[in-house]
């Protein structure tokens, strides 16, 4: 008997019917239901900006929320179909997000362009390192459920899915803070709240590497 | 792989020894036959392990392959990795127990005093390795070992041998 007659062996012998994985779709509704009732639940403790209303009429500013919620759902969704060896033979999906990262690009480009349509603070109103914290924070339950979610099935893509993970969690907080901070400036957007974002995607594809690996 | 999830353990039988054939023929291509076999066993405890994940409803190779790439990788990269590690101690190894006989009797006495102190097995495989200056496929050979598991206790071996040195 050869030693791969005898592991094959061992492996049968040893077989109990195992339980099957949930469907991806269940696991990404379970995962963004509970995460934007959530995050409805801290926008609406931390109040509104001011002019929610108002902005909700600019074409822009719904590209953008737009853009934003679509982002977190689609990040989620690559996560998520992550989790299978063969990304259960879907592999486009692990692509969608950047259709929407795209679309959030050339919002702010659009904004960068048209000062006039741009909500600046005064110098003194201008948070900085707050809201790298706020997206920190809000990235870090949803970051690690959907860790969790991931450990327990046999990811092939560890630092993509570790990634993708605490790419949809900081999205919340980058939404979060478009529906609560009155400052559209670009240039804040980018070095407050987009590189927080990008370096948790880091801190995610490391840790992805290192728990995520089976 | 339906009846297999089912619980009948027959069709599992079946459904391993398939993809360890088809598996055997596509890594005969890339691997050399020493580890081929190993690479096997691997993927096939890997599907095992995550068996759960597979959906009925697709084709079984796919699967079977993404598991059967993602194994590969790990091993390329422990193959580097060790191929790595091992030129870099071979040659310090060589730097510190080839001395010249010129040199003082403290030195060879220190080297001695330090491979009393390895664990039988790496002392063996050390002393094979650079002093008789066998190979690693030598060394498994004469100790009934296999190639990367010579080359993991000559690893480790050097390494509390460098670090009892240095002490």
């Amino acid at each position: 008997m050869t030693k791969i007659e005898q592991t094959i062996e061992s492996l049968v012998t040893g077989a109990d019917r195992p339980v099957s994985a949930s469907h991806p779709a269940k696991l990404f509704v379970q995962w963004l239901v509970v995460t934007l009732l959530s995050t409805g639940l801290i926008v609406a403790f931390m109040v509104p900006r001011g002019d929610i209303l108002q902005q909700l009429t600019a074409p822009v500013f719904d590209v953008e929320i737009g853009s934003l919620f679509l982002m977190i759902a689609s990040t989620a969704m690559s996560a998520v179909w992550l989790c299978f060896p063969d990304l259960r033979q879907q592999s486009k999906i692990v692509f969608l997000p950047l259709l929407f990262v795209t679309s959030f690009a050339l919002a702010g480009a659009y904004r960068s362009l048209h000062p006039e349509i741009t909500v600046i603070p005064p110098p003194d109103k201008v948070c900085g390192i707050d809201c790298a914290g706020c997206v920190t924070l809000f990235s870090v339950i949803p970051g690690f459920w959907m860790f969790h979610i991931l450990r327990r099935h046999a990811t092939t893509y560890p630092a993509a899915a570790g990634a993708l993970s605490f790419l949809a969690a900081s999205s919340i907080g980058l939404l979060v803070l478009k529906l609560v901070e009155s400052n559209d400036s670009v240039l804040h957007l980018l070095q407050w709240h987009i590189s927080p974002m990008i370096l948790l995607a880091i801190v995610g594809a490391a840790l992805g590497k290192k728990y995520l690996a089976w | 792989m339906a009846a297999a999830l089912a619980g009948d353990k027959r069709a599992y039988e079946r459904v391993l020894k398939a993809v360890s054939t088809k598996l055997g023929a596509y890594l005969g291509r890339k691997l050399p036959p020493k580890d081929r076999d190993d690479v096997v066993q691997d993927i096939l405890l890997s599907i095992h392990k995550s068996r759960h994940t597979y959906d009925n409803t697709r084709l079984l190779m796919p699967w079977v392959m993404a598991i059967a790439h993602y194994r590969l990788q790990d091993y390329w990269r422990k193959q580097y990795g060790h191929a790595f590690h091992e030129t870099d101690d071979i040659e310090e190894m060589k730097n510190i127990l080839s001395i010249d006989e010129t040199k003082s009797m403290d030195s060879r006495e220190d080297i001695r005093r330090v491979m009393v102190t390895l664990p039988p097995k790496q002392r063996e495989i050390l002393d094979l390795m650079y002093r008789q200056d066998k190979s690693v496929q030598e060394v498994a050979e004469q100790l009934k070992m296999t190639i990367s598991a010579v080359k993991v206790a000559a690893h480790r071996g050097y390494k509390v041998f460098r670090k009892r040195l240095q002490e």
